[in-house]
């Protein structure tokens, strides 16, 4: 959509407009009313008014916005840009003749040299269902050396942390091979969510820590439904999400929740996450390796009593909720790279679901499937 | 046809979609709740590897979805907080 400001491009979506800026190479989002107010302020400097005939016709508005609203519409915006560190080095494989043990996932064989039976025995059964004899992908080398009582953790050589309790190895370990995988190849997004599917239906679910995402996704895959990732779910440069097969993070206040699904992960061993929460790992069931494009988006909120309510979100409140969550991008952000976001995701049915049942919830997912199917 | 003449016929169309836009919420009604939100900015991957903040995941140093570099409270520009849904500072 033409707009007086050439840098900005505009993005009418139901009730919402969003406008990308190539000057800032950001996004911004507005919603009903202030979509309105964005367009008609447009309109005005189109006109040729002035900033304080254009502002002062909005006296009874919150001036605050008015004015970053005309700033944006007469190309003013600011944004100073944010440089993070690269990507997660994962260095070159160096042959050695050292025993290893291997797990394949995706595009990375993660060949393992353990040290000692401690540490075999806390990180194996976490990545055992990934074991292949014979490695027949790009070789990742993990090894361990000890620092004490403490374990310092290598990728191919780099090291990747330093003086790591047992308990904590296969977090650390697990996380990083996560970013590897999904880093190891171009992507167009990645958002902390889970993505699940039944049916020609996938859903991916942002949601920020602590909204029950992966218990949902848990007890999803109990019920018949195919895992694509619980953490972290990419999309590709075509759409589609790319499994992430590891095993699922259960909190301690979900042990219980989930015991009769999985009446086994109680007998599990702990592991102590960064800010000491207890967690368990659960083998994924039903891993769905194959790529395809998503269906839906669900932002999923456990609260204490709440009444089950899925409602449709716009596009602007679907974006918030991704950030709320958690995203990155593979590269810099251009016109051609947002306008994949929007037609591959932005553009999905969006829903926020919140609730206390669990199986409520399940239903309510299910339904959208079978409505999808 | 040449590319020049096609955007100067949509333009009207586009033009008139806008009108349809102000027209149903253009009230401005000055108690309404309106925000101006950032939504993405320019961003790299925050993966590193040295150990130190990765950014993603349930594993060490930082929990999901609280410290990536995107992943900032939900703040308009107005200084005002509007949260759908979701608790941005939950555990």
């Amino acid at each position: 959509m033409p707009l007086r400001c050439g840098c900005l491009h505009a993005y009418l979506i139901n009730s919402s407009l969003l406008l990308f800026s190539e000057k800032s190479e950001s996004v911004y989002g507005f919603e009903e009313e202030a979509a309105s107010l964005f367009l008609k302020i447009d309109s005005l400097l189109e006109e040729g008014q002035k900033k304080d005939e254009v502002i002062g016709q909005f006296s009874s508005l919150p001036q605050d916005l008015v004015e970053n609203i005309y700033a944006l519409a007469a190309c003013q915006d600011v944004v100073q840009k944010e440089v993070y560190g690269p990507r997660l080095d994962i260095g070159q494989y160096q042959p050695d003749s050292l025993p290893r043990v291997h797990y394949l996932a995706n595009d990375l064989t993660f060949s393992v040299n353990y040290p000692h039976r401690t540490v075999y025995d806390q990180l194996h059964p976490v990545f055992s269902h990934l074991t292949v004899d014979t490695p027949t992908t790009h070789l990742v080398s993990v090894d361990f050396e000890q620092e004490g009582e403490n374990w310092q953790l290598k990728l191919n050589g780099n090291t990747i942390a330093n003086a790591v309790d047992v308990t904590r190895l296969a977090l650390i370990l697990q996380e990083n091979m996560i970013i590897a995988l999904y880093q190891f190849r171009p992507y167009l997004i990645a958002m902390h969510a889970a993505a699940v599917g039944l049916g020609d239906a996938l859903f991916i679910m942002p949601a920020v820590s602590g909204s029950g995402k992966t218990t949902l996704a848990a007890a999803l895959m109990k019920e018949g439904f195919s895992l694509y990732s619980d953490e972290i779910s990419t999309l590709d440069m075509h759409g589609e999400v790319e499994a992430l097969p590891f095993s699922l993070n259960i909190k301690e206040g979900s042990w219980s929740v989930l015991k009769k699904d999985y009446p086994l992960l109680e007998e599990t061993p702990f592991h102590i996450r960064f800010d000491q929460q207890k967690v368990r790992f659960l083998t994924p069931e039903n891993i769905k390796l194959q790529k395809r494009k998503p269906t839906h988006l669900i932002f999923p909120k456990y609260k204490e009593g709440a009444k089950t309510t899925l409602l449709a979100l716009s596009a602007c409140e679907a974006m918030k909720g991704i950030k709320e969550g958690g995203y990155q991008l593979d590269s810099m952000l251009v016109r051609e790279r947002f306008e994949d976001i929007l037609n591959y995701l932005i553009i999905l049915p969006k829903f926020s679901l919140e609730y206390s049942s669990l199986p409520e919830a399940i239903e309510t997912i299910k339904e959208l499937a079978h409505a999808k199917n | 046809m040449k590319a020049d003449d096609k955007i100067e016929e949509l333009e009207p169309e586009v033009n008139e979609i806008k009108r349809g836009f102000m027209k149903k919420f253009g009230m401005y009604a000055a108690t309404a709740p309106m925000g101006m939100y950032m939504l993405m900015t320019p961003s790299r991957s925050a993966a590193v590897s040295s150990g130190q903040n990765n950014g993603w995941g349930n594993g060490d140093q930082t929990a999901p979805g609280s410290s990536l570099p995107s992943n900032q409270a939900e703040n308009t520009l107005e200084g005002q907080t509007h949260q759908i849904h979701g608790d941005s500072n939950a555990n």
